[in-house]
């Protein structure tokens, strides 16, 4: 029992980082970003690409993909999405352009990487073992780092002057306008921090399991779920529904065959849907 | 707040889109083929989770058309094969066999590698009298299938493979109990079942056969499954399942300290030269796997028919051929040699000539082009393939033998002594 709990506080942990990303990338930019997934795929691979083929250090490596992984996603707001906004493109063709977008990472991964698992450069080692409750390494540096991000935005979006701005815009996107938040600079920065902890989430899911060039994609839609169940565009809800996710999944486990455990997240979407339609975080 | 909830609308009507665009597959590729060749379909995955098996397996099949059409081809035309990427999906998999009978009408096709996509594409092959031929659908579930004689396979049933795992693990390695975890399909759902038939009837116990742990080859993560299928503290543990989420559970199962404390026996989907460095090694450098041992059907059996393929396969593309490489290259084989056989490429006259050239009578030949030429003087073939295959029986089952298989020090595949079936198969 508590350690299924710990299993899905681990899961949930991804989850909930993938998660917080969607839900401000919609929040302010209106777009239901289906390449979040696959930032999260191009993370690790950049992690493994700079970790296994150039030999760095795996928290260098780390870094070093992370923010490379967010730069990208700002190049391609300047190159692709800002000229669709300029253009006033409805949020179906962006919609639609996220998919596409999901399409060539992937595949350009393909590509690149091939399509077999790999893994970073890094020695197995086994679970560590409290009283018979197990929790591995990579599982205790995962809900830390998920944990301390949290903190972080939490401290960004409360104190900062770019998280006001970022509260403000997602309230009333026109009367952000008039009182003079520079908009344009509001976006890259949710681009950045909303990629960037995908990017770190798909490193942890990595180091966990192994990376693959689909991680990402199945793993949009526990993060959808998350997204939807914790309240659409609010990213205190994005981390409590991935915990609830992961939770939720893992601790089904015990009374359900385990190959239910997917469908487990979406029976509890749909109950928390039915009692209460804008999501637990949600404003009517 | 009209806005806020119009938007939330359109989220989530949007990420419905998802689930479809998950599902949804692309087939682009492929083209009519001319009136100077005869096309034969194939359906092999080229992304996930079988995507280790289809490009070696496509090579087996193309090495076969290249041998057949450099002695001249089949009725004077030459051989091309179509794939399509049956992405290891049902769905994607209905899509593409469309694609194969409806625009390249195709008379046979070659596949699917996973008994799951091809479960749900044979009803396409059998309304639309299309010959289906599998290398490598092992489920048991297959045999006594309503097929018209429309399916055949060129590798053994299970009901053999999961006699031989419980034999190996009761007799040989002397285990008193098991659990089971497989992968929710076809495959290991069959396998599954019949393994605990035979361990009880030898004298074993499956601890979890009442709450089998069958996984979701696509769940985030493993640690659960894992954890489960050690409930007990078995002898044993039985994987049955393919490399891209095997490496994942193995790699859970060395996290939790389970994979040295139980003996975890893998089948033959997870016999793959790339499973252990995708498990990984330990901080002393060495694969945590290595040593672990399976089951999987011998090709040694085939001996000489064996031999030679491999050698034109390494001549051909310079690597060994893996699991099932043989049995796709001998599924293209008997498909031209019953066209040659029936004197036309329909689904019909294979399907009606294939018994004719795989069994007795006939001269007995393991070489493609000396088979073709036979036929072509009037006389009778009886083809034993590369993969260890005899003869056809009536329901389109081949029977082979099995062997035990084992990580080595370099993380590659050895394979081991033969292994006994119960003598009451």
């Amino acid at each position: 029992m508590i350690q299924q709990l710990i299993f899905g506080i681990v899961t949930g942990s991804i989850i909930a980082l993938g998660a917080i990303g969607l839900s401000m990338i919609y929040d302010i930019l209106d777009l239901v970003n289906f390449a979040h997934g696959d930032f999260m795929t191009l993370g690790a691979y950049l992690t493994f690409l700079f970790n296994v083929s150039l030999n760095l250090n795996l928290i260098l490596a780390a870094a070093l993909g992370i923010i490379l992984t967010g730069v990208i996603s700002l190049i391609l707001d300047k190159i692709m999405w800002k000229k669709l906004r300029d253009k006033g493109a409805g949020s179906i063709t962006l919609l639609i352009t996220a998919i596409g977008l999901a399409l060539v990472i992937r595949n350009l991964i393909v590509f690149q990487w091939g399509g077999s698992n790999v893994g970073f450069d890094l020695p197995l080692s086994q679970n560590l073992n409290f009283h018979g409750i197990m929790i591995s390494t990579s599982g205790v540096l995962t809900v830390v780092v998920a944990a301390l991000l949290m903190i972080a935005l939490d401290l960004i979006l409360r104190k900062t002057k770019i998280g006001k701005a970022m509260r403000a815009l997602s309230d009333n996107k026109n009367l952000a306008r008039i009182t003079g938040i520079n908009v344009d600079n509001i976006i890259l920065w949710t681009w950045g921090i909303g990629t960037s902890f995908a990017a770190v989430g798909g490193v942890l899911y990595g180091l966990n399991t192994v990376i693959r060039p689909d991680m990402g994609w199945f793993l949009l839609l526990p993060i959808f779920a998350a997204v939807i169940l914790g309240g659409i565009g609010n990213p205190y809800g994005a981390m409590v529904g991935g915990l609830i996710i992961g939770i939720s999944q893992e601790m089904s486990t015990i009374i359900l065959p385990s190959s239910y455990k997917i469908a487990v997240s979406f029976v509890i979407l749909i109950l928390v849907m039915l009692i209460k339609p804008e999501g637990i975080f949600g404003e009517k | 707040m009209d806005y806020d909830n119009l938007s939330r609308r359109d989220f989530l009507k949007y990420s419905g889109t998802l689930g479809a665009t998950i599902i949804a597959g692309s087939s682009f590729t492929g083209c009519m083929g001319g009136g100077n060749k005869i096309t034969i379909g194939s359906l092999l995955p080229l992304t996930g989770n079988l995507k280790d098996f289809g490009p070696p397996m496509l090579n087996g099949a193309e090495l076969a058309a290249k041998q057949i059409n450099e002695a001249g081809g089949v009725l004077g035309k030459e051989i091309k094969i179509v794939n399509e990427d049956s992405q290891t999906s049902p769905t994607a998999g209905n899509e593409a066999m469309s694609k194969l009978i409806d625009v390249n009408n195709v008379p046979a096709v070659i596949g699917a590698a996973g008994s799951g996509v091809s479960m749900a594409v044979v009803e396409l092959a059998i309304d639309n009298q299309v010959v289906q031929i599998s290398p490598s659908n092992t489920s048991p579930e297959f045999t006594d299938l309503e097929d018209n004689g429309y399916y055949w396979r060129t590798c053994a049933s299970d009901e053999l493979q999961a006699a031989a795992m419980a034999k190996y693990i009761r007799e040989e390695l002397g285990h008193q109990t098991a659990n089971t975890m497989v992968t929710n399909n076809s495959y290991g759902r069959g396998f599954e079942e019949l393994f605990v038939e035979w361990f009880e009837q030898l004298g074993g116990e499956v601890l979890n056969k009442d709450d089998p742990v069958r996984y979701n080859p696509q769940a985030t993560t493993f640690t659960s499954e894992v954890g489960s299928a050690n409930d007990g503290d078995p002898d044993s543990v039985m994987l049955v399942g393919y490399p891209e989420e095997g490496s994942i559970i193995l790699k859970e199962a060395y996290n939790q300290g389970v994979l040295d404390k139980t003996d975890w026996i893998l089948s033959e989907g997870l016999r793959s030269d790339s499973l252990a460095e995708q498990v990984g090694k330990n901080d002393e450098g060495d694969y945590v796997i290595e040593g672990i041992t399976g089951t999987t059907p011998d090709p040694r059996v085939a001996e000489d028919a064996y031999d030679n393929f491999a050698q034109a396969y390494q001549d051909e593309y310079g690597s060994k051929p893996t699991t099932f490489v043989p049995h796709s290259y001998d599924a293209l084989t008997l498909i031209a040699l019953a066209i040659q056989a029936g004197g036309e490429a329909t689904g019909p006259t294979i399907k009606e000539n294939l018994p004719n050239v795989a069994n007795p009578p006939g001269t007995e030949t393991y070489d493609p082009v000396e088979a073709i030429n036979l036929l072509k003087d009037g006389e009778e073939v009886n083809y034993s393939g590369a993969g260890g295959m005899k003869d056809f029986d009536e329901n389109g089952d081949v029977r082979t033998k099995y062997c035990i298989w084992s990580i080595n020090e370099e993380g590659g595949v050895e394979l081991g002594e033969k292994l006994e079936l119960p003598s009451s198969l």
